[in-house]
């Protein structure tokens, strides 16, 4: 019975990794290989990738979607911890009207806000009309329902208000023991909420195309732009991006991890 | 002039309800005095005004000659212990300890001799590593207590700091946090609930209720002279009986006043008469008897008049249920209360 069972759970998780696996796995050998016409692939090549990373303007618009992607999140992600600071601290009532605010946002489709975005700000005079501007502002109301409920789970957590006032009555100031105590408490749950942001936006492509467009060429765009001319460099990209976030996914978990260890992961 | 002044201290928090009625109070130097009262009776809010982490509505608070009612939290030189413990899980025990000295910026080397002693005087030795999260609930209480002491406050404040531990260990705190106290020659402001926990921990009790303080005294006196119905009801398992009880356990006698508080403790049961005239005396009906570790406590009845009687309890029970036994109790013991 209990053999049977483990076959169950066995065959389930295989199916599960081959749904989420098969696909990447294809479109890797599709960019290593120069034809696909009969069941297996002929001609092994890496000359899609040699020729990806020769193009300069690839480089660059991996750098550029890096940057894109981390700005908005440190900018939104600063705001909220500022945000929340205020509500617990000084005005806890706000709490709710600031919670409807932030997840206005989810109702907005990307078009939509881009669309709406475009429409209210082009034309207008200086810094406001600048479509990298327009695109850093357009991905912080984004993730701003996601960065929230992250933050703001991780703060509930937390008896913020008695550990800031163990720190007061110690001669610590409210903002000095917010930063300096609560925050590294929350570590770990700011890294996962910035690294859930980063990967929205990092794969975004309608956004950045509509508001940016060419003006902006990040890796979604160059990807959207190979994709008529090679299918299988359009794959060694998408290949490439993916090994990108996993390298960042990764990076991301050392830091956790270290954080845990540095807080409450020392176990006796 | 007391170390610690409260002057017609109010609060209200939405200008209609007052949490604390003009509180009149003074505390000596290097007293423990216990705020004592059950929840909600504004005995942690009036802890949290001499803090400053309360504003009050009106009212004067002096410390040490000085007036410190709109001092900052920050300057008022106040040590204060939690309920939750509220230690910094980012922070070993050391540097929970050392925090608010590094805030004073004071010399390295004299913050680390001072968390040193901190640690030993609450047995803390060996854990100065640990983080709070590999200590147990006792432990971090008493890393707790080193954080505050090692500021040498003016005034050590404990906001009901062993409600959250079980009794065992919360007997060991009461007798360290006393002899802490002592030692340091601190002033001690204790909050609690607990009635058994302020008489053994106080120099001083004051009873609070609905926002104002009902009676004040040592220990004993509050224990033995309870002035109120509530105080008697909530300092020791009294008996509250109005003067028509009292006339069905005594027809011959009339009591004036509203109510009178007998200690269960004091009533003596018989299975013989008791002959000694120093005692009323009276037949009741055992209705029932819990064992309290070493006291029986026995509910008994006269005519409809329910009352409870504790006695040591030395090999087995005396009175079984349905039994009739003679009650004595002697007159002092029948306490006349205010209202």
């Amino acid at each position: 019975m209990k053999i049977k069972t483990h076959l169950w759970d066995g065959l389930i998780l295989f199916l599960v990794a081959a749904f989420l696996i098969l696909p990447l796995a294809l479109t890797f050998f599709y960019s290593v290989f120069t034809e696909w016409m009969d069941i297996l692939p002929t001609g092994f090549t890496l000359s899609f990738y040699a020729g990806i990373f020769s193009d300069g303007a690839f480089i660059n618009s991996l750098l550029r979607s890096i940057v894109i992607s981390i700005v908005p999140v440190v900018i939104c992600t600063i705001a909220i911890l500022l945000v929340l600071y205020v509500i617990t601290l000084y005005v806890p009532k706000l709490e709710k009207y600031i919670e409807i605010l932030c997840n206005i946002p989810y109702a907005i489709q990307g078009v939509i806000l881009a669309a709406g975005i475009i429409s209210l700000y082009s034309g207008k005079p200086g810094f406001l009309s600048n479509r990298i501007f327009l695109l850093v502002g357009a991905y912080c109301i984004i993730i701003l329902p996601y960065v929230f409920r992250g933050l703001k789970n991780m703060i509930g957590a937390l008896n913020v208000r008695c550990v800031i006032e163990a720190a007061q009555v110690l001669g610590c100031s409210k903002l000095h023991a917010f930063f300096t105590i609560v925050i590294p408490q929350m570590k770990r749950g700011i890294i996962s909420t910035m690294m859930l942001a980063f990967t929205m936006i990092f794969a975004d492509f309608v956004v950045v195309n509509m508001i940016a467009g060419s003006a902006f060429r990040t890796a979604g765009i160059y990807l959207y732009q190979t994709m008529s001319k090679s299918g299988q460099t359009s794959s060694a990209i998408i290949v490439i991006l993916f090994i990108t976030t996993l390298l960042i996914s990764t990076l991301t978990l050392m830091i956790q991890n270290k954080a845990i260890k540095s807080t409450k992961g020392r176990k006796a | 002039m007391a170390y610690i002044e409260f002057r017609g201290i109010c609060k209200s928090y939405d200008g209609v309800n007052q949490v604390l009625k003009s509180i009149d109070l003074d505390v000596e130097k290097g007293e423990l005095v216990t705020l004592l009262g059950p929840s909600g009776c504004g005995k942690s809010t009036l802890l949290r005004s001499l803090a400053g982490l309360e504003d009050i509505s009106s009212g004067q608070i002096i410390l040490d000659g000085e007036d410190i009612t709109n001092t900052p939290v920050q300057k008022r030189g106040i040590g204060m212990v939690f309920q939750q413990y509220s230690l910094f899980q980012n922070m070993n025990v050391e540097d929970n300890i050392a925090f608010g000295l590094k805030i004073a910026k004071m010399d390295k080397n004299e913050i680390d001799k001072k968390v040193k002693a901190a640690i030993e005087m609450v047995d803390l030795y060996g854990k100065e590593k640990s983080y709070p999260s590999q200590l147990s609930g006792g432990q971090q209480q008493r890393v707790a207590i080193a954080r505050a002491i090692v500021m040498e406050p003016k005034v050590l404040l404990l906001d009901e700091p062993l409600s959250a531990i079980d009794a065992k260990l919360r007997r060991e705190l009461q007798e360290k946090i006393k002899r802490v106290q002592k030692e340091l020659k601190i002033t001690t402001i204790f909050v609690t609930h607990d009635q058994d926990e302020a008489m053994i921990m106080s120099d001083k009790i004051h009873l609070m209720n609905q926002g104002v303080i009902e009676q004040s005294g040592k220990p004993v006196q509050l224990y033995t002279h309870p002035v109120s119905k509530f105080a008697a009801e909530f300092i020791g398992h009294y008996n509250i009986l109005t003067p028509v009880d009292l006339t069905a356990f005594f027809p011959e006698k009339r009591y004036p006043g509203n109510y009178y508080a007998i200690r269960p403790e004091t009533f003596m049961l018989s299975k013989e008469p008791i002959e000694d005239p120093a005692y009323l005396t009276f037949d009741a009906k055992v209705v029932d008897f819990i064992s309290r570790g070493n006291v029986l406590r026995y509910t008994l009845q006269c005519k409809d008049v329910v009352f409870t009687s504790e006695v040591l309890f030395r090999s087995f029970a005396l009175f079984e249920p349905g039994a009739t036994v003679h009650v004595g109790i002697e007159e002092h013991n029948l306490l006349r209360l205010n209202d």
